[in-house]
């Protein structure tokens, strides 16, 4: 699982909160992820923790070998719409892998497992406030793989 | 290039490349570097330094463990790189040039370590590497999503953006297997077909196992100098033409698919500044090709725009010889590339038979009148290319 260090540590105390938190400069409004000392456009030291929605769209992916009869899992590169230039890789959850596409819409869920909270995408669904795998907090995407219907 | 002197090859060894060597990684490197000295006809106490490619998970491949392996006496400058190994010929060419050393001795060498493949992990004597490898900060965050085999959303994103299929990464899998029947140093020779290609099974979709180099054990070495000193020594001297990398302003392939591809022109660009010839006078092609995608996003740098390659290879492809001939005329990794040497490798093997070759001492594997070699290596991040050409 993810290994915690001083500068990433924030970060994922705010995934335990489901809270998506991502730094952007105060000075020059870039967003900066991962974590880095300054702000990479202005050295400006001025990185303000900034809580996101989710929003984002699909870069690409891939299907990674998994045991026979396990779920399928999408292995996928989501950028954030809200905060450009700012991506994450995560499982794509509750769509099947044919039905992937890349620059689908995606929704921020969470995925939750012995080792911590951690963020998780899904197709934007009927209900826009109930994104996949994060309906109840509970564990949802990997252990039951994205192998559910989008939006059922 | 400008007036400045040249750096020059003028020795080249080789361990054994093997699925399991049956010794340690020290023997593997001493032995390579033993058979470049004797290559070179450069006298033993004459080498006066050492420089290897010492990655993370490569703990005993340390310069001061081949000074002692090899009875070195007076040793006087070393250093290290990380892969590609290109980066270590380079170390090593400026250090002769700037007059560090006078002869240097440059190695690269892998070892299937307990935590790189399954059957090392079943090895005893395998120990873990001193070091755990340790993917770093950014990489720490992200590996919860599935797959750190990030050249697999690479390919994906190609293939999505341009249109290229299976069909055209197998291309590049065959032509390399096809060359590797005739290298004797290869570990996978069997001859392959595309169709053979695409029933393979997915690592991760879509990339299969003929996408990928294999683990493998094994080490090489070359003997660096100056291109007067050279001119003493038995073998007809390869020059080192000219050195380049790029880094983008995004180098982490796991967050930027789009990454690799503009590393590789950039670097291309640069390369290419640094010398008069053009890639269109290059004989050899040798792009890095620890992925199919990655050998295409180099050709595609070195010969066309972005998302031609699969054209490229279209064209450039013979049924009858299942391989590829770049414009009629040049061929591609004609040893078989990292997919036939195995991931010790790790683009050295490009620099072994790019010396054969231009020595005109490649045996059946000879191109004829060949006296320009491109040799890229790595992707966003870590990437050093080379064009070396006959003295």
């Amino acid at each position: 699982m993810a290994r915690i260090n001083h500068d990433t540590v924030e970060l994922w105390q705010g995934w335990q909160r489901r809270e998506l938190r991502v730094d952007r400069c105060k000075d020059c409004g870039t967003w900066v992820f991962p974590p880095r000392p300054f702000c990479p456009g202005c050295w400006s030291d001025a990185l303000v923790g900034t809580v996101l929605a989710g929003a984002g769209r699909l870069v690409s992916y891939s299907l990674p070998r998994v045991a026979p009869g396990s779920p399928p899992v999408v292995s996928g590169v989501v950028a954030l719409t809200e905060a450009p230039g700012v991506r994450l890789l995560t499982r794509i959850v509750g769509i099947e892998p044919e039905r992937v596409t890349l620059g689908m819409p995606l929704a921020l869920g969470w995925w939750e497992d012995a080792g911590g909270v951690y963020p998780q995408f899904g197709p934007v669904d009927a209900n826009p406030a109930r994104p996949p795998g994060a309906a109840d907090g509970t564990a949802g995407g990997a252990a039951d793989g994205g192998a559910g219907k989008a939006g059922a | 290039m400008s007036g400045l002197e040249q750096a020059a090859i003028v020795g080249i060894g080789w361990s054994e490349l093997a699925r399991d060597s049956g010794v340690g990684p020290g023997s593997l490197v001493a032995r390579a570097a033993r058979a470049a000295v004797l290559d070179s006809g450069v006298a033993r106490d004459a080498i006066d330094g050492v420089v290897g490619v010492y990655g993370t998970d490569s703990p005993t491949l340390w310069p001061g463990y081949v000074v002692d392996a090899l009875g070195l006496p007076d040793v006087r400058w070393w250093d290290t790189a990380q892969p590609p190994s290109v980066t270590a010929l380079s170390t090593a060419a400026n250090a002769v040039l700037t007059g560090n050393c006078d002869y240097a001795l440059c190695y690269h060498g892998k070892y299937r370590w307990a935590n790189t493949s399954v059957v090392g992990r079943g090895d005893p004597l395998r120990q873990a590497p001193a070091h755990e490898f340790d993917p770093g900060l950014d990489h720490a965050l992200v590996e919860h999503g599935g797959s750190m085999l990030w050249a697999a959303r690479v390919m994906r994103e190609h293939m999505a953006r341009h249109g290229s299929t299976r069909a055209d990464f197998a291309r590049i899998a065959v032509n390399n297997r096809t060359n590797a029947a005739r290298n004797p140093r290869a570990v996978f020779r069997t001859p392959m077909t595309v169709e053979d290609y695409l029933a393979a099974p997915m690592i991760d979709d879509p990339m299969c196992l003929l996408d990928m180099d294999a683990p493998i054990d094994g080490a090489l070495a070359v003997v660096v100098t100056t291109e007067r000193r050279a001119r003493d020594l038995p073998h007809p001297p390869v020059l080192v033409e000219a050195f380049a990398s790029a880094l983008p302003e995004r180098n982490d392939g796991l967050l930027w698919p789009e990454a690799d591809g503009l590393a590789a022109r950039r670097a291309v660009g640069h390369l290419f500044a640094r010398s008069d010839l053009t890639p269109a006078d290059i004989d050899l092609a040798y792009p890095y090709d620890g992925f199919t995608i990655l050998a295409m996003l180099w050709l595609e740098a070195l010969y066309t725009g972005p998302g031609e390659g699969p054209a490229l290879l279209r064209e450039s492809w013979s049924d009858d010889e299942q391989r590829l001939r770049l414009f009629g005329r040049v061929p591609v990794c004609t040893h078989g590339g990292n997919l036939s040497e195995g991931r010790a490798t790790q683009g050295f093997g490009s620099v072994i038979e790019a010396v054969q070759q231009l020595r005109g001492d490649a045996g059946e594997r000879q191109v004829d009148a060949a006296r320009t070699a491109v040799i890229t290596g790595g992707m966003a991040g870590t990437n050093r290319s080379t064009i070396l050409v006959s003295g």
